[in-house]
């Protein structure tokens, strides 16, 4: 009926990778032809804010299966020999699964179907936890039999839908929990950095006022940039022997913003740990004894809020600078692993900061400027070479933003 | 004591000998626009491409001179510059016709012409002597040419409607990027031949106009003095500090008029946007403040006539002396570029005037050096409240509706875009030409490097100037 067959659908278990099955679907190309619903953030905010589970939960119904056809569609256009890579295949499986099991779901029309539709969801959501670190370890094995902008285009649309459909999933409340806990245990899963935004999200018992569905509406950069500067600092100390660089944080300190907290978590860890890790080798390679701090300041201006994030890292040479956002770039070097079991934790928790099996395959900036792209705000570096650099962060309001969120 | 090429430029001709020949043909067209059918002649020099040349071959080719070389360097630039010459007066023609018939535009084609008409009709030098003509050729040109930068930018000022912006921004820019070309090759050769003649000694680290072992820290330094004295004559206040921080032992090889007229100009925008900021009030009693939102409402005339009477008033009140500053005497120069005594007061600044007005602690503006085997860096930080967004797409623009105090060039005549011209108050200290950022841009880009503003909108901006270190070929073609 859906041309796929539903009774093998259990998410969790991707088809046995050993070789490509023929998925051709009317299903997959209808889907994936029809136009996306573009919604806006405020949209979001307002089903939020008025708890229409049902319609929310209806919208999602409708939504989710256009978005993730077009996945799958992306999916079925890589190289043949890109689609055989276990680790894609697996992704591959894991959305065609996923878009039948949804489809096979019934629309939610009252409070029951509502309840059955988002408990198969939050399953769905669950599922899908390791799809980023496969698709990096797949794209790093397809390396040589893709062009790095057919990689790079591939790379960003998908993780670009990805928040997109966990931002629409945001929408309906119940959901939240899967969706942050879904959210934070891909972005944290080896941190033990559990701040009190998401601490705040899991337990959905005492919602606070200053959150709409997944969105803060009175979050912090300054502190919350702190709070992820300390534990940054906690892992390069673990890492480089007790040594690791002070920070400040000046300017508009106590300026708020309306925006996915988990979002800028993620953007400032890699800020964090990239300053850090930059300024501790430098130091070590130039001879110099005190590492100079790591400045950051937050600017408030009219439509964005700025953090400019400041280090004497040496910074990057001309060689890299064109490679900074390549998927799989990374100039952290290769340790060998002599030194015990310890310092190589502490050192993939530093590489890969909270990125867990991301570790070192160099997803960690592209990926935050997806981040912050995808609310049209920005992330640029500017390099003085044998310095040090400078990382230009711009957060807008999504409270004033009329930003639309698409494929 | 020598004084830098710009101000022998400005300081007028007292042996107008060899000059005769060239005023004469200025004269000629200046009265008459070149006729239509003469335009072949300059179509067949506009179809060569331009000989670049490379920051190497500058500094290679001077370093030992001979007779020989000097003659082989007077015709390359005697062959050289009637072709890029016509270059621009092919673009010229190209302009809209109203565009063309505006007078200041007009006036700047029709010198180019009677340059282009000069070099072209110089047989091939083959003496000494020859060449010692072909410099005094050269340096009338240079001074006469003085005038391109005001009139061009009053030009495009006053053709906003007629002109797109993308394209008054490409006409403009080639313009002055091949401006920078032609002087620095009339320049180098000059200088050179100063140098072999004994007219002239050089600094070792010096072939001809470039310096070998130009010291970043220096050049912050050098300009950080100039703009400080610049706001205490024109303001009677102490600036922001600037702090220097980096790699304060690189040194490199560049023109340095070039990279010292970028760092004033970024130095004195943080310095404005500083005040601005933190110490409104203090810009306000400043009499020859010159309020840019009011600037807008009143007329021209007005304008200038304001204008005119604050660069008066100045003149007066900061030199008792009475000491006219568009002929400095030597003792008013410092040749700093490569001392370290930079830092000294100059004589023509009114010690009086800095302890008068107590200024709130500013915060210090922070100029950093990155030395990288390829490319030196250097990023001036402020704390001035930034740019607002409205304005950041036109920063580099040279016709957007802010740029009409390009009009205020009308009372700065004569411009050839270096420091010195700020530190001797030619350019009144008050007066805002809006050329400071694309014309920095222009200078940063010749040698293949570029200039960025990033702006922290309500909390301060940061510059980055990028010189690429190394064999760099002049850039005379520009893309948006």
């Amino acid at each position: 009926m859906l041309g796929v067959d539903l009774a093998s659908s259990s998410p969790t278990a991707p088809a046995a990778a050993t070789s490509p099955v023929w998925r051709s679907s009317s299903k997959v190309e209808k889907y994936a032809r029809m136009p996306i619903t573009p919604v806006t953030l405020q949209e979001l905010l307002q089903m939020g804010e008025t708890h229409d589970l049902v319609s929310s939960a209806r919208f999602a119904r409708h939504e989710l299966p256009k978005r993730m056809a077009r996945r799958v569609k992306a999916l079925q256009n890589l190289p043949f020999i890109v689609g055989v890579n276990p680790h894609i295949k697996s992704v591959y499986d894991l959305y065609h699964d996923s878009l039948s099991a949804l489809l096979a779901l019934p629309e939610p029309v009252d409070t029951k179907s509502q309840i059955v539709f988002t408990e198969e969801l939050r399953k769905l959501v669950g599922a899908h936890q390791e799809v980023i670190p496969k698709l990096a370890k797949g794209f790093k094995e397809c390396g040589k039999y893709m062009s790095k902008h057919a990689k790079t285009e591939f790379l960003d649309n998908m993780i670009h839908a990805r928040i997109g459909i966990r931002g629409s999933l945001g929408g309906t409340s119940p959901l939240l929990a899967s969706v942050e806990l879904f959210t934070t245990s891909q972005l944290h899963l080896t941190s033990f950095l559990y701040t009190v935004i998401a601490e705040h999200h899991l337990s959905l018992d005492s919602p606070s006022s200053n959150y709409i569905g997944v969105i803060n509406t009175r979050l912090s950069p300054a502190s919350l940039i702190s709070s992820v500067a300390q534990y940054s600092r906690d892992l390069c100390e673990l890492n480089y022997g007790g040594s690791a660089p002070e920070f400040t944080v000046t300017g508009h300190t106590d300026t708020v913003v309306a925006y996915i907290g988990v979002h800028l978590e993620y953007i400032f860890m890699e800020l964090m740990k990239n300053a850090m890790r930059a300024t501790v080798e430098f130091s070590s390679k130039t001879g110099r004894l005190e590492h100079p701090p790591v400045e950051i300041v937050v600017c408030k201006s009219h439509e964005e809020v700025v953090i400019r994030v400041r280090d004497q890292g040496g910074g990057i040479s001309q060689k890299d600078l064109p490679h900074i956002w390549d998927y799989s770039y990374t100039t952290v070097p290769k340790y060998d692993d002599s030194n015990g079991i310890f310092d190589t934790q502490a050192r993939m928790g530093m590489q890969a900061g909270v990125g867990g099996p991301m570790a070192g395959l160099g997803f960690g900036l592209p990926m935050s400027r997806i981040y912050a792209k995808y609310f049209q705000g920005s992330l640029e570096i500017r390099s003085i070479e044998g310095y040090g650099c400078d990382v230009f962060l711009r957060v807008p309001n999504i409270l004033g933003s009329s930003h639309v969120i698409e494929d | 004591m020598t004084l830098p090429r710009s101000l022998r430029a400005l300081r007028p001709k007292t042996r107008p000998t060899a000059s005769c020949r060239s005023s004469c043909s200025i004269s000629r067209h200046l009265t008459t626009t070149p006729n239509f059918y003469h335009n072949r002649v300059l179509e067949q020099y506009a179809a060569q491409e331009t000989r670049r040349v490379t920051l190497r071959q500058l500094t290679v080719f001077g370093r030992t001179l001979s007779e020989d070389k000097l003659l082989k360097s007077a015709n390359y630039v005697r062959a050289e510059l009637p072709v890029r010459l016509a270059h621009r007066i092919f673009d010229f023609q190209h302009l809209p016709f109203i565009v063309g018939t505006n007078p200041h535009i007009e006036h700047v084609y029709n010198l180019y012409w009677a340059a282009f008409e000069t070099f072209k009709a110089i047989p091939p030098i083959k003496t000494l002597e020859q060449n010692r003509d072909f410099c005094e050729t050269l340096e009338h040109m240079l001074n006469a040419h003085l005038v391109a930068i005001p009139r061009l930018a009053m030009g495009i000022a006053e053709s906003s409607l007629h002109l797109n912006p993308r394209e008054a921004d490409r006409f403009m820019n080639e313009m002055l990027r091949s401006r920078i070309g032609r002087r620095v090759l009339a320049e180098q050769h000059i200088t050179l031949s100063h140098v072999f003649d004994g007219r002239e000694s050089q600094d070792e680290s010096f072939i001809g106009i470039v310096n070998t072992k130009c010291r970043a820290v220096d050049v912050v330094n050098k300009c950080a003095a100039i703009v400080g004295r610049v706001f205490e004559d024109g303001f009677g206040i102490k600036p922001p500090e600037v702090h220097v921080d980096g790699h304060l032992d690189a040194t490199f090889t560049y023109i340095p008029d070039q990279i010292e007229y970028i760092v004033f100009e970024l130095l004195k925008n943080s310095m404005w946007a500083t005040l601005d900021k933190h110490a409104p009030h203090v810009l306000k009693k400043a009499p020859q403040s010159v309020a840019e939102e009011k600037v807008a409402e009143k007329s021209t005339i007005q304008r200038i006539g304001e204008a005119w009477d604050a660069n008066a008033r100045l003149r007066t009140t900061h030199s008792p002396g009475g000491t006219d500053h568009m002929t400095p005497t030597a003792d008013d120069i410092h040749p700093s570029i490569t001392s370290t005594s930079s830092l000294s007061p100059s004589s023509s600044s009114s010690p009086a005037m800095t302890t008068s007005l107590s200024t709130p602690t500013l915060p210090p503006i922070r100029a950093t050096i990155g030395a990288a085997s390829s490319l030196l860096t250097f990023r001036i930080s402020d704390q001035g409240g930034g740019i607002p967004a409205s304005t950041l797409p036109y920063l580099y623009s040279y016709s957007h509706p802010s740029k009409r105090k390009f009009l205020n060039f009308a009372h700065v005549p004569r411009l050839a875009a270096k420091v010195e011209e700020a530190e001797h108050h030619i350019v009144p200290p008050s007066l805002k030409l809006g050329l400071g950022l694309p014309m920095s841009k222009v200078y940063a880009n010749y040698w293949g490097g570029d200039i960025e503003v990033i702006t922290l909108d309500g909390y301060g901006t940061d510059a980055y100037v990028g010189l690429k270190v190394g064999n760099q070929v002049e850039n005379l073609t520009y893309t948006a």
